[in-house]
């Protein structure tokens, strides 16, 4: 029985309320990548596995939900959405005109230990950047991330901008096991310099390279960690790749970025395999966790399609950005149930109150009716405990005067309103 | 010097917790109890301490709740979360055994059946180790007294801490298998590092010149 009573582990319901505030910032989301000029787009809840877990790498493959199909073929849930999209681009949208710009707020599912900030099934608001490889696009990501998290409500975003081609150019020339390669990765990124350290001395990489593992970790700041990198090694392949993050950051200041929002960090090496290029992350410093990342991934659609398709993107955590709005104190307005309860006083009024209703809803203030059976005093009671700020009462003999009284609720005032004045009187009146 | 309001937490009791307070005194931090038992101040003027269990300082740090915290790797590893691996103390050093009975035939990992039952405190380590041997196992979440589950046949097997074997003889129980090395670590908070990044240095600065680099 106890089951019946619970839901599955890192699940949870959002009852009207908070879906409500969750609600507006997803709006506002939708909004801000409508006016950059990003279209929707839907895939499958569930899909093939070997199409999700194409280039996810395998933290990601270990943590999707997987069952098998009556005719015992791999599903999984999808764990993020970029995996979906580079299947829907290099599979229906090949041809189609370049660049294309795509968003989509969906819910993800990770097997993953459910902390504060982290469940199991949770929303990611984010965009797909799709045919061009240059740096004005990684720009434009970057600049549209910031934006949107602005629009709901945050302050002080913050964005750290690496680039993952550097750390894969070093690694290519040691010719070394996979293993080591994912030691080294991972321990630049937790920032251990012990196992790195371990790891390096193990590795036949020539001690050049490693002298620019070894300073990864360290190397954040602005540009002058570009240039610090650079003296460091004479390779062309990487000169170019500075290059290029130089221009996306030049780039970036023509967006109106505040001074101090953007950072170069090249320890981030994000966990997700198909990342090529320019890597990013946003963070606020009230909420001690990444509210969401991306990067440019050329790779990934070839696996789809037999086509170089160049592409970026980046996905929001909507859950983290609740919980940072909510550390930031922002006032999220009260949500009304309704804007007007319409009370019949008596039986004969039951119809009349519902054609009212229609009236005022088609005027767009939302409006609910009695169908209760109440009367007058428990009606009242029920408008007051519900929010609701107007209550329509409907009596026989104001109706003859083709009238209704409006009781403001929250002023306690009484007024005698013309049944077709309803809407401008309680719009008019509404604040 | 810390210019930033930092908190580190610490743990409020076991083996770790005496090696902790004494590596901070050597740095030069001095930690002042207050009234509530959990919490502390210290030395430093920007530096508070809580005293939390060291299995939640992982949870603790992910979250943000602490700047740092100094707990097990092995602590680390089960919750599964993403902090910054700063330093290791070199202090704690255990590992995370597989450990049949004495009597039984199995001798290494390899040779397990599949539906062993295994008894654990670290079901999540437990569990990504064999999905990656490709077996498929039965893991039993204890809260502790791991060792004694396979005398009264609540298990085949443990996988639970060993740091100097004893515990494994006195309950008749072999090892045949490392899933993890451990030893204590000084954990950061990954958009603390960011935020507070010359204080946090300056820290940690000041306990790797103890502790050495090894």
């Amino acid at each position: 029985m106890f089951i019946k009573l619970q839901t599955p582990r890192g699940t949870r319901d959002y009852l009207p309320e908070e879906a409500a505030v969750r609600r507006i910032v997803e709006d506002s989301f939708r909004r801000t990548f409508d006016l950059w000029g990003y279209q929707e787009i839907r895939t499958p809840t569930f899909e093939f596995f070997d199409v999700l877990a194409t280039g996810t790498g395998a933290e990601l493959e270990d943590s999707m939900f997987k069952f098998q199909d009556k005719s015992g073929r791999l599903i999984a849930l999808r764990a993020e959405m970029t995996a979906s999209t580079a299947r829907v681009v290099g599979t229906q949208l090949l041809n189609s005109l370049k660049p294309i710009r795509l968003w989509y707020i969906a819910n993800m599912f990770r097997y993953d230990e459910p902390q504060a900030g982290r469940q199991r099934e949770f929303w990611q608001a984010g965009i797909e950047l799709v045919g061009s490889s240059l740096p004005e696009a990684d720009a434009e990501a970057i600049a549209l991330m910031i934006q949107a998290l602005k629009d709901i409500g945050l302050k002080d975003v913050r964005i750290d901008v690496g680039q993952v081609g550097i750390f894969k150019e070093l690694i290519k020339q040691g010719g070394l096991e996979p293993e080591t390669v994912d030691q080294i990765r991972t321990s630049i990124d937790k920032k251990d310099r012990q196992t790195l350290e371990k790891a390096l001395e193990a590795s036949n990489l020539n001690e050049d390279t490693k002298k620019i593992l070894r300073l990864l970790p360290d190397l954040r700041g602005g540009t002058e960690v570009l240039n610090r990198l650079s003296e460091l090694t004479r390779s062309p392949e990487i000169g170019q790749i500075v290059e290029n993050l130089k221009k996306t950051l030049d780039c970036l200041k023509s967006y109106a970025v505040p001074e101090g929002a953007i950072t170069i960090d090249l320890g981030i090496i994000r966990g997700i395999d198909y990342y090529t290029g320019v890597v990013f992350e946003a963070y606020v410093p009230a909420l001690g966790m990444a509210l969401g990342g991306g990067g440019r991934y050329d790779d990934l659609i070839r696996e789809f399609s037999s086509s170089d398709v160049p592409a970026t993107g980046f996905a929001i955590g909507v859950d983290r950005c609740m919980l940072a709005l909510e550390k930031q104190a922002y006032p999220f307005l009260t949500v009304t149930k309704s804007t007007a309860l319409i009370l019949p006083v008596t039986e004969k009024m039951r119809g009349e109150a519902n054609r009212i209703a229609n009236l005022l809803r088609q005027s767009g203030i939302s409006t609910e009716t009695d169908i209760s059976g109440w009367n007058l005093s428990r009606g009242l009671s029920y408008g007051s405990r519900a929010n609701i700020p107007y209550v329509v009462v409907l009596g026989e003999e104001e109706y003859g005067r083709g009238t209704a009284v409006v009781r403001d609720m929250k002023a306690g005032k009484q007024t005698e309103v013309k049944i077709d004045d309803l809407p401008v009187f309680l719009r008019g009146e509404k604040t | 010097m810390i210019h930033d309001k930092l908190s580190m937490a610490l743990p409020n009791k076991g083996r770790l917790q005496e090696p902790a307070i004494d590596l901070l005194k050597k740095a030069g931090i001095q930690i002042v109890r207050t009234e509530r038992q959990y919490l502390a101040e210290t030395s430093e003027p920007n530096l508070e301490i809580i005293f939390v269990r060291a299995s939640d300082i992982p949870a603790y740090v992910h979250f943000g709740a602490s700047d740092l915290g100094i707990t097990g790797y092995d602590l680390v590893a089960e919750r599964m979360v993403e902090v910054y691996d700063l330093l290791d103390l070199g202090f704690g050093r255990c590992e995370l055994t597989m450990a049949v009975p004495k009597r039984s035939k199995i001798y290494s990992v390899q040779d397990l059946p599949n539906d062993f039952r295994i008894a654990t405190e670290f079901p999540n380590l437990t569990s990504a180790y064999f999905e990656k041997l490709g077996k498929k196992v039965e893991i039993i979440a204890v809260r502790g007294s791991t060792e004694i589950t396979p005398s009264v046949g609540l298990a085949d097997a443990i996988v639970d801490l060993t740091s100097t074997g004893k515990t494994l003889k006195a309950n008749d129980l072999r090892p045949i298998g490392t899933l993890l090395v451990s030893s204590a670590r000084l954990v950061c908070n990954k958009i603390s590092l960011r935020t507070k990044e010359k204080s946090i240095s300056a820290l940690v600065s000041r306990i790797r010149s103890i502790v050495g680099d090894g």
